[in-house]
């Protein structure tokens, strides 16, 4: 009978070890993607997500040009997304942009200072991508599910 | 004559120079007549280091035993511009000082016209015209930019600055190609050009020392194949480079000159990398054939290897260690140089064939945009090995310790 009860507590806390994990994950101020309003694909692919952030895809599918903002790298938001959304570290980011920048084969992101000033860039650029927490979206922008 | 080939080379690099000026001059004067989208695609990237260098016996970077040297400098500014989506017009101006091999010059680093073809959510394929930076394993394209590599100095097996002019940038055209896949992205570099053949570098490291006749570069091929997974948590590389070069002999007798020849020389370069949170390890491996045809000998291939490990191991965002051991050998059936040494027509001794570096480092990145690094080598050999620092090669010690410090600013 103490084995079963036992037995019973490891599965329900196997069980539930992944929800709380992506309920921690995908939590209320977890950072989403972002695009300027005029931007309405129904959702985007994680590898175009990468390939926009990396700064090698440089249009949207309706070829306007795509306008990458990011925080700084020492952001906590930024590090969150780049590690939970990109599923990049930061530090490999930032080098995958250099390696663009100093070899004269691509351009960085522009960089913005807080994630006001994220949104603002964001809402007035036409083919704009950035991320926010959550909880900062305002109806100025769209958010664009990951899929 | 060889001054005259450098006046020569100087005239063209200040025209370009103000070739440059002139079109960064016309470019900032009419960007108020441009829309607002031409300010927001121009971009100006820079960098700048400064190196201190100090060793225990021999020289590098300068006169960099007792007190040390502080002849190691390295500056970059950039600009890109984006005129249509597809199209990127982008240069960068080098000025580099390292010791008696680059006393100091300015040179335009890279000068080019991105255009790209065909842009999907899969696919990137693309030319590009001009001076193209060389693709070769992991390091080579950003190898001036500290913020771009492990170390202050890059393992010098598979990167040796003593002939960087070679590996540095090729006038010519290349191709690119990016597939991303479910399983990884792959990208692909082709290219075809006139890779630079400064005799400053050249000459000692072939010679030993400056001779009067002067190198020029034929053209030359370079392919590399990148593999990437999961954004880069796994990346593979293979480069192919084919770099062909001539000597024209002034003609005057031995000692003061040799007789005319031609190099080829091909790296296959085999690379790896895992890159963990908080941890990376990469390994490159070179299998190099360095045919010489003429100098008055006869016909002659060196199989070399080279091959270095390294491991990083990042404590937090600002701190960084490394080690890393790298070899070099010049002849890799000639692992401790006594066959090569004894037919060496310029007496060289038996461990110029060969080197063996064990790196120790810590990187400190205070903020982004700022970083200091120090290191230490202990190398058993001397084969990249500045010989223009050195100007006697048969007056230096086997056994050296060198220890570095660099400071970088990026914007």
């Amino acid at each position: 009978m103490k084995r079963q009860v036992l037995h019973c507590l490891a599965r329900c806390i196997l069980l539930c070890l992944p929800i709380l994990a992506i309920a921690d994950e995908q939590g209320a101020d977890s950072p989403v993607i972002i695009v300027s309003p005029q931007q309405t694909p129904a959702a985007i692919s994680k590898n175009a997500l990468r390939a926009m952030f990396g700064m090698r895809l440089r249009n949207w599918p309706d070829q306007t040009p795509v306008h990458v903002f990011v925080l700084r790298d020492d952001n906590p938001t930024h590090s969150v997304f780049s590690k939970q959304i990109l599923n990049i570290y930061p530090h490999q980011l930032r080098l995958a942009w250099d390696r663009l920048v100093f070899s004269g084969t691509g351009q960085a992101p522009t960089e913005v200072s807080s994630e006001e000033e994220m949104r603002e860039q964001v809402a007035k650029t036409p083919g704009a991508i950035g991320y926010l927490s959550r909880s900062m979206v305002n109806d100025r922008v769209h958010m664009l599910p990951v899929q | 004559m060889t001054e005259s080939i450098c006046s020569q080379s100087n005239n063209s690099l200040s025209r370009i120079t103000r070739i440059g000026c002139l079109a960064c001059w016309i470019m900032l004067y009419s960007a108020p007549l441009w829309s607002f989208d031409f300010a927001e695609n121009l971009q100006f990237h820079g960098f700048a280091s400064q190196g201190y260098s100090l060793t225990s016996e021999n020289n590098f970077f300068g006169h960099s035993q007792n007190d040390g040297s502080f002849d190691y400098t390295e500056i970059g500014a950039n600009a890109s511009w984006l005129p249509l989506n597809h199209l990127q017009l982008s240069g960068q101006l080098l000025f580099r000082r390292a010791g008696e091999t680059q006393p100091g010059n300015l040179l335009l680093d890279y000068g080019l016209l991105d255009y790209t073809l065909l842009s999907d959510e899969t696919n990137r394929w693309g030319l590009r015209l001009g001076r193209v930076k060389n693709p070769t394993g992991f390091y080579n394209e950003t190898r001036d930019v500290a913020f771009t590599r492990p170390s202050i100095l890059l393992p010098q097996s598979i990167y040796p600055d003593s002939i960087r002019s070679l590996s540095l940038s090729s006038d010519g055209l290349s191709a690119y190609g990016e597939r991303r896949t479910e399983y990884g992205d792959f990208f692909l570099t082709l290219g075809a050009g006139y890779p630079q053949a400064i005799d400053r570098e050249l000459e000692p490291f072939f010679f030993g020392e400056r001779l009067p006749g002067t190198f020029k570069s034929k053209l030359s091929y370079i392919s590399r194949l990148l593999y990437e997974w999961n954004g880069g948590q796994v990346r593979a590389a293979v480069t192919y480079f084919k770099a062909n070069l001539d000597y024209n002999s002034s003609n005057a007798p031995f000692p003061s000159d040799v007789p005319s020849g031609s190099l080829k020389i091909q790296p296959w370069i085999f690379s790896l990398q895992y890159n963990a949170e908080h941890w990376s390890l990469t390994g490159e491996y070179s299998l190099r054939n360095v045919n010489s045809q003429g100098f008055g000998q006869p016909t002659n291939t060196l199989s070399q290897a080279a091959y270095y490990i390294q491991g990083s191991y990042r404590f937090s965002p600002h701190w960084e260690a490394l080690l890393r051991y790298d070899v070099d050998y010049a002849d890799r059936n000639d692992k401790n140089g006594k066959k090569l040494a004894a037919s060496d027509l310029f007496g060289r001794p038996d461990y110029y064939w060969f080197a063996k570096d064990w790196t120790s480092g810590l990187t400190w990145n205070i903020i982004p945009e700022f970083m200091l690094r120090a290191e230490y080598h202990y190398v058993d050999g001397i084969r990249w090995l500045p010989a223009l620092d050195n100007p006697d090669l048969n007056d230096t010690s086997r056994h050296w310790n060198l220890f570095l410090i660099m400071a970088s600013y990026r914007f």
